[in-house]
């Protein structure tokens, strides 16, 4: 006992997350998910986009929290890719070229051609006067795509300027806000739908969004990611990882049943 | 007279005031060509700016990392710790200008060193919150008390094990987010927008010091 | 897999072990791994503007588009702010960005975040079933909610002094609570965030050796 407390209790918790952590990252069982009506949402709106359809993507990418949003923009990605949709992606953060060359090598275009069916334009710094300008006109914005072939020689590009010629624009991984941008700037001005796959920090702040219509759907971080993953049928790191999601959470209540087990025990 | 006009407040609030005008006029009284035209071009601006803005910080941080690197007043190890920041912007900048962000070198160093850091950095708080949970966490009024419940009953929730014991906690877990939660951010919001509207008032009659002055 | 992939993989364990030693005390390492993630994500960041400024701006100036150099040159008075004496030239700019900003905000927050959270939050359906309930729950719980901050009512105006209004403190009191579990559920949720980045750094580690051995 005195060898416990000359550790001290900091070290002890210390070690009973990463054993709570490190134990089912080593021997998954692979729990399902219940998958939320917000996910659904999303999933429902993007399989319903009629053929041919474009597709915006603001790819908002931001290391530090990128792995809470990774699993539903995986996901996201996949199932877009999947769809006979026309997709025109452009990044907000500077992480986001970096990120998405990772992302990609999971994703199967199939027969898909670049230029023609899918287009990755640059990276632009992020605010709403941005998010503004590529809804009023992508061209205002950029000159060429990521790769630096002149926006006029793309065919795909050809037709599409404004947020009007979108039928959806989807933000991923957003960190600092960019589907209110979105919302403000896409959707109240030009009546674009807004979809989102967020980390878990922004998910609550967009479901009054959500109730009120202005976002058609958004992904709770990697408990969303897993969802998505169940959704669309592609077991990837979010459906891995809900073992790990389990024992931590509720090591995290015991840990607070714990603490208040004094006050409650003097309550009653 | 001319410096003092141009270092005074009055003409930034004017800008303030035209740049506001032309997207407010834009929006609410429909988009003439001349107006869509403003506006387009008011945008535009600040797409630029904010990128300026950004170099500006960047520029900023290594002003001060090498003032910081040539101070008297810091340890050693801070001193060496600001020159090596100071060094890698610069080391990294030439890299990436050089060879682009899709060359080898530039990966790698962006894979394997620092999206594993920043990442790390962002984790370590996992366990304070938990040394937090057992020292802090304490329902000792009632305002507390709520607040654990509603915090517990969400992180019940986003463990997928509770579905499996009793599909309860899911439907508990998803009334405090989708009523609770959204009934007091909703609530925020709404303050926020009125707030917002009354900061843009002072700022237009000048009653606030947002330029630094 | 190659010697790059190798070197790559053992070069973030060692960074990962070095950040976590924060745990034990701030150490040496700790500090060095801060300072290098930070040189190298500010490095980072000015690559990307740079390169924006390179492949987009300075071609379209070139091209013919001259009205974007004074825009540019707005860019370059922020600066100023790096000198004490020339700290006015940052104004200008900055104006344009708080006016432009402010007014694309605003437009759409008069919508999106006043007019229709009002409309949804009054939209409620009176029929006896869970979503009829939630309905007339939400709308109870938005008017507490913002009572609490009404910071200016906090009774009934008497002659020179006010008296505490009974409803106004409950509603207020019940406000506090909605605002209480709503925070409560922020705190959840950013919890499962931290969890998500330090399952993946964890898993960086946890496999390295596999990866390494060619088992994964």
């Amino acid at each position: 006992m005195s060898t416990l407390r000359n550790i001290g209790y900091r070290k002890i918790i210390y070690l009973l997350v990463l054993l709570a952590a490190a134990i089912p990252t080593l021997y998954t069982i692979g729990l399902p998910v219940t998958v939320s009506q917000q996910s659904r949402d999303l999933y429902s709106f993007i399989e319903n986009l009629p053929a041919g359809s474009n597709v915006a993507i603001q790819f908002a990418a931001y290391a530090g929290m990128y792995p809470d949003a990774q699993p539903a923009t995986r996901a996201g990605l996949i199932h877009l890719f999947r769809r006979p949709l026309n997709i025109v992606l452009w990044h907000t953060s500077a992480d986001g070229p970096m990120l998405l060359t990772g992302e990609m090598r999971y994703v199967n275009v199939g027969s898909r051609v670049y230029g023609k069916d899918y287009v990755f334009l640059p990276y632009v710094a992020g605010s709403e006067a941005t998010t503004s300008a590529t809804a009023t006109s992508l061209r205002g914005v950029f000159k060429s795509d990521f790769y630096g072939t002149p926006i006029d020689q793309i065919s795909l590009m050809k037709n599409i300027d404004k947020a009007e010629d979108f039928k959806a624009i989807i933000v991923m991984a957003a960190a600092g806000g960019e589907e209110e941008w979105a919302i403000r700037q896409w959707y109240i001005p030009h009546h674009v739908p807004v979809g989102a796959f967020t980390i878990s920090i922004t998910y609550p702040m967009l479901i009054p969004y959500w109730k009120a219509g202005s976002v058609i759907g958004m992904t709770n971080g990697v408990l969303g990611g897993a969802e998505y993953e169940t959704l669309i049928g592609a077991r990837g790191p979010g459906l891995r990882r809900t073992d790990v999601m389990s024992t931590v959470s509720l090591l995290y209540v015991g840990l607070i049943g714990v603490a208040n087990f004094e006050i409650i025990r003097r309550k009653i | 007279m001319m410096a003092a006009i141009l270092k005074g407040k009055q003409l930034p609030i004017v800008i303030i005031w035209i740049a506001a005008l032309i997207i407010f006029c834009n929006y609410f009284f429909g988009g003439s060509a001349l107006g869509s035209a403003f506006r387009t071009l008011t945008v535009d601006w600040a797409v630029l700016i904010v990128n300026m803005a950004l170099i500006l910080g960047s520029v900023t941080l290594l002003q001060r990392s090498i003032t910081l690197a040539r101070s008297k007043n810091s340890t050693k190890v801070d001193r060496f710790m600001r020159a090596w920041t100071a060094f890698l912007v610069i080391f990294v900048l030439i890299l990436g200008v050089t060879l682009g962000i899709q060359s080898g070198p530039y990966s790698w160093m962006y894979n394997n060193i620092l999206l594993p850091s920043w990442q790390t950095v962002y984790s370590i708080i996992i366990f304070f919150m938990a040394t937090a949970a057992y020292r802090a966490y304490k329902a000792n009024n009632r305002y507390a008390a709520v607040l654990l419940a509603g915090g517990l009953l969400v992180l019940l929730r986003n463990a997928p094990v509770t579905a499996v014991v009793w599909g309860g906690f899911q439907t508990i877990g998803s009334w405090v987010l989708d009523v609770v939660n959204m009934s007091g951010t909703r609530a925020i919001m709404i303050g926020a927008t009125i707030g917002a509207i009354s900061l843009l008032v002072k700022i237009l009659l000048g009653r606030e010091r947002i330029l630094g002055e | 897999m190659d010697y790059s992939s190798i070197l790559g993989q053992t070069v973030t364990v060692l960074f990962v072990i070095m950040c976590y030693t924060y745990l034990i005390k701030e150490t040496v390492l700790f500090k060095f791994v801060e300072a290098t993630y930070v040189g190298l994500g500010v490095g980072h960041g000015l690559v990307m503007v740079v390169g924006y400024l390179t492949k987009t701006t300075l071609p379209a100036i070139q091209a013919g588009n001259l009205s974007l150099i004074l825009p540019l040159a707005m860019g370059l008075l922020l600066f100023g702010r790096l000198k004490r004496q020339y700290r006015w030239f940052y104004m200008y700019p900055l104006a344009l960005l708080v006016g432009a900003g402010l007014g694309l905000q605003i437009m759409g927050m008069l919508k999106a975040s006043l007019i229709d959270q009002l409309v949804s939050t009054m939209s409620i359906s009176l029929t006896p079933d869970i979503t009829g309930v939630n309905s007339v729950l939400v709308l109870f719980f938005v008017v507490t909610a913002m009572t609490y901050f009404l910071f200016t009512l906090r009774g009934v105006v008497s002659g020179t002094s006010t008296k505490p209004n009974r409803v106004l403190d409950k509603l207020r009191d019940i406000g506090q609570y909605v605002l209480m579990g709503a925070i409560g559920a922020g705190f959840a949720q950013s919890f499962l965030g931290r969890l998500a980045v330090f399952m993946d750094v964890l898993e960086r580690v946890l496999f390295f050796i596999p990866r390494l051995l060619g088992l994964m």
